[in-house]
């Protein structure tokens, strides 16, 4: 049995010695047999080599004593397909989705906007007592829902409402779920936002922070096991990443192998928690690498870079039988974007903090991400444009 | 003889000036205090008097608590001593009870009691009984306070009772104020106690203004735990409560006597360990029992309270069966129709007490 133990926690009193600083019991067996599977294998030497060989780390001996740091300067690259200006930098990265595809997405994301704006107003009028605005992340969603199939299974946190919404959910029914009356399908039983579409298979959310993170996994781990060809994707916050449940879900989705992609909508804030007091290190996405799992960080103001790296993994997952594949996407809202923490939380009769400046905000955020994304997609769509004014759009949803 | 009485006059018309100035003083207006500042001013004062003390939770720092309990505390204490901690209660409650172990004293704030679930190893396995475990040697003096039961349209993960939960736990103390005095006092006697303590606030209350007597002006104000209050005297019936529903059973209480009934209301402000003396000796005074609880009727509070009174001196003074008044077997609905008759209101208490009766 071989213990190992990470940079930073061991003290060794002696630093004359130069071996590395791993005690061990070293036990040939079967743990350190390479197996054919690329993520078990582990370098087959004999044991007269002087390799380590110890069961669950596979790497080179150092004689010199150096601690790997956190890298916070230069850490996960971000992918982008278009630049601010709503210009595809990298041609080939283009995805060439087909006219229908970008203007459903353009619609989704309209049409959440204007359904936000007045259940938001709903909210701070009474009419309903609780509501969470989706501003900003419309990308996230959208994007990712395109790159999925229809019977690919959602598992929600609170704030992936364009899924839904792209998947062609009635606003009646958003409606009737956020006011609790006789049309709600839920019967009333849920606060609002808090929905939920067996036919569309995205299950209902559920309050508490990261519990339907090893759900996800273990929805995950069904389908792998009755080989359904399809895959689960599980969103999450920055801050609910901080859960334990989000520990146990991504260790296990990694050893049991499942075909489930993580999606961590990373908005700086957790209320007013921002995310230097919410983690340390490279943030979510440097996670993924030291729980075996494949991890991108990606921008997710870019509609067409979130809808690629979605795509990515499913496409992967669904096409490998017997080992799925995790991938966990980081979607980094571009620098500078919040969540207005006025919006989040809307309860009781607790004022609001001082020193947000929401109004400011707000119409930055209406001004320049919001339209951000939608502008991006946009320009690039000069026909669509053509075709069909964004105003028009908005007086259409507004409808 | 007049200069003479005039000597007599003005000593007396000077002495009775002085007598008037006395009697003229006026008492001064009751003061108002909201639970909310009246738990701030506990934390506030508990924070000053010992060094020891720290606060730690969600949002309790830069948002001034996520209901505004801790208003100004980080501004006055700093990163130190109130502490934003990530999100997870396991995490952080975990930490409160090592630094409990340590030798600090940590106010653990979880959002609603509702996430406390997800640290319950914590709370039970680590908290409560450590003392036991460790044969008196590790003391663990932490204080898990929050909002607990009912809110507003919360729904079913936002509003369960959880008095019941923590009161089964031998090595926990757990209280349950009513109003502001209650919730100064509970508090800071809360802290001062070197046991943990589950201090179970209600969001409803918060907001709510009471008169706070001058004695709860203290800085050493105590409401000492396992002692239950009489908010009202009464003959007839005795009503036994915690928490929101004791101002429902006032209400109810109020309705009632003008039908000539008197109900005697009993806060019970400590849920662990209960004050079964005071609510004894109630009901060998009233031969009637009623309790009202927020939280689901089985293995609740109330059912605690009756299994009790059977086990006492008090049942063979009882007239009648004693009557539960509980929420509703069912997890908290949203919609304000089904939630307002998901939880007891006045006109369950009168029925109770009036089916209690015989009337």
């Amino acid at each position: 049995m071989a213990v190992a133990i990470a940079a930073g926690r061991v003290w060794r009193p002696n630093r004359g010695l130069s071996q590395a600083a791993v005690l061990l019991l070293w036990r040939p067996g079967a743990r350190g047999l390479a197996r054919s599977h690329p993520h078990r294998q582990q370098q087959q030497f004999s044991s007269l080599d002087d390799k380590p060989q110890f069961p669950g780390a596979s790497a080179e001996f150092i004689d010199k004593l150096e601690f790997i740091q956190p890298n916070v300067i230069s850490g996960i690259p971000i992918y982008r397909v278009m630049d601010r200006q709503g210009q595809i930098i990298n041609p080939s990265e283009d995805p060439h989705l087909p006219k229908e595809k970008v203007l459903k997405l353009y619609k989704s994301m309209t049409l959440l906007n204007t359904m936000d704006r007045i259940l938001y107003e709903s909210q701070r009028q009474g009419r309903i007592s609780f509501y969470m605005t989706n501003y900003g992340e419309e990308g996230t969603h959208v994007g990712s829902a395109a790159a999925l199939d229809n019977t690919d299974l959602v598992f929600g946190q609170y704030r992936e409402a364009g899924v839904l919404m792209y998947r062609d959910y009635p606003l009646e029914l958003f409606m009737a779920q956020c006011y609790g009356n006789i049309s709600d399908l839920g019967k009333g039983r849920q606060m609002p936002v808090h929905y939920g579409c067996k036919e569309r298979h995205f299950v209902t959310i559920s309050s508490p922070l990261a519990t339907q993170i090893p759900q996800a996994v273990g929805a995950a781990y069904a389908a792998k096991r009755a080989n359904a060809n399809r895959v689960v994707i599980c969103y999450f916050g920055e801050g609910a990443a901080s859960e334990g449940d989000a520990h146990a879900g991504f260790n296990f989705a990694a050893t049991l192998e499942c075909p489930i992609i993580f999606f961590c909508r990373n908005n700086g804030y957790a209320i007013s928690t921002p995310t230097s007091e919410q983690y340390r290190g490279d943030g979510i996405a440097a996670r993924g690498p030291g729980y075996g799992i494949m991890s991108i960080r990606v921008d997710g103001n870019d509609v067409f870079a979130v809808t690629a790296a979605t795509g990515g993994p499913k496409a992967r997952a669904s096409s490998l039988s017997t080992t799925g594949a995790c991938g966990i996407m980081m979607p980094l809202h571009a620098v500078g974007l919040w969540h207005l923490v006025s919006h989040q939380h809307e309860l009781s009769t607790a004022p609001k903090p001082k020193g947000t400046t929401k109004p400011i905000l707000e119409s930055y955020l209406n001004s320049l991400f919001l339209g951000h994304s939608r502008y991006q997609l946009c320009i690039h769509q000069d026909a669509v444009r053509r075709e069909k004014p964004q105003s028009n759009l908005n007086r259409e949803s507004l409808i | 003889m007049a200069a003479v009485s005039g000597l007599v006059r003005r000593p007396l018309r000077e002495v009775s000036g002085l007598l008037k100035r006395r009697f003229h003083w006026t008492a001064p207006a009751a003061l108002q205090v909201t639970v909310r500042d009246a738990i701030n001013q506990g934390m506030d004062e508990e924070l000053e008097r010992d060094e020891k003390v720290f606060l730690l939770g969600e949002e309790v720092a830069q948002y001034d608590g996520a209901y505004k309990v801790s208003r100004g505390l980080w501004k006055k204490y700093g990163d130190k001593r109130i502490i934003d901690t990530p999100i997870s209660e396991m995490g952080f409650a975990g930490i409160a009870v090592g630094a409990a172990m340590a030798g600090l004293r940590p106010i653990c704030e979880f959002m609603t009691f509702n996430f406390s679930m997800q640290a319950i190893d914590q709370v039970i396995n680590s908290a409560a009984k450590t003392y036991y475990m460790s044969g008196g040697l590790q003391s663990v003096p932490i204080v898990f306070r929050g909002p607990n039961g009912a809110s507003a349209g919360v729904a079913a993960q936002h509003s369960q009772c959880f008095a019941a939960w923590y009161g089964h736990c031998p090595g926990l103390k757990v209280v349950s104020p009513w109003n502001s005095e209650d919730a100064k006092g509970l508090i800071k006697s809360a802290i001062r106690d070197n046991n943990p303590v589950v201090v179970l606030e209600n969001e409803l209350m918060y907001g709510v203004p009471f008169e706070f007597p001058p004695e709860a002006q203290s800085k050493d104000f105590l409401i000492p735990i396992g002692k239950a209050k009489i908010e009202r005297q009464g003959t007839h019936i005795t009503v036994v409560s915690h928490s929101r529903p004791v101002g429902h059973c006032l209400e109810a209480a109020a309705v009632l006597s003008k039908e000539g009934v008197e109900c005697e209301v009993i806060n019970m402000r400590t849920i662990r360990p209960m004050d079964m003396e005071t609510i004894e000796a109630s009901v060998m005074k009233t031969n009637h029992l009623v309790t009202v609880e927020g939280g689901w009727p089985q293995f609740g509070v109330g059912a605690e309270i009756c299994a009790r009174i059977m086990e006492g001196p008090a049942f063979n003074f009882l007239d009648a069966p004693a009557v539960r008044v509980t929420g509703a077997d069912v997890p908290m609905p949203y919609a304000k129709i089904l939630e307002d008759n998901s939880i007891p209101q006045v006109k369950d208490i009168i029925f109770a007490v009036k089916k209690t009766l015989n009337i």
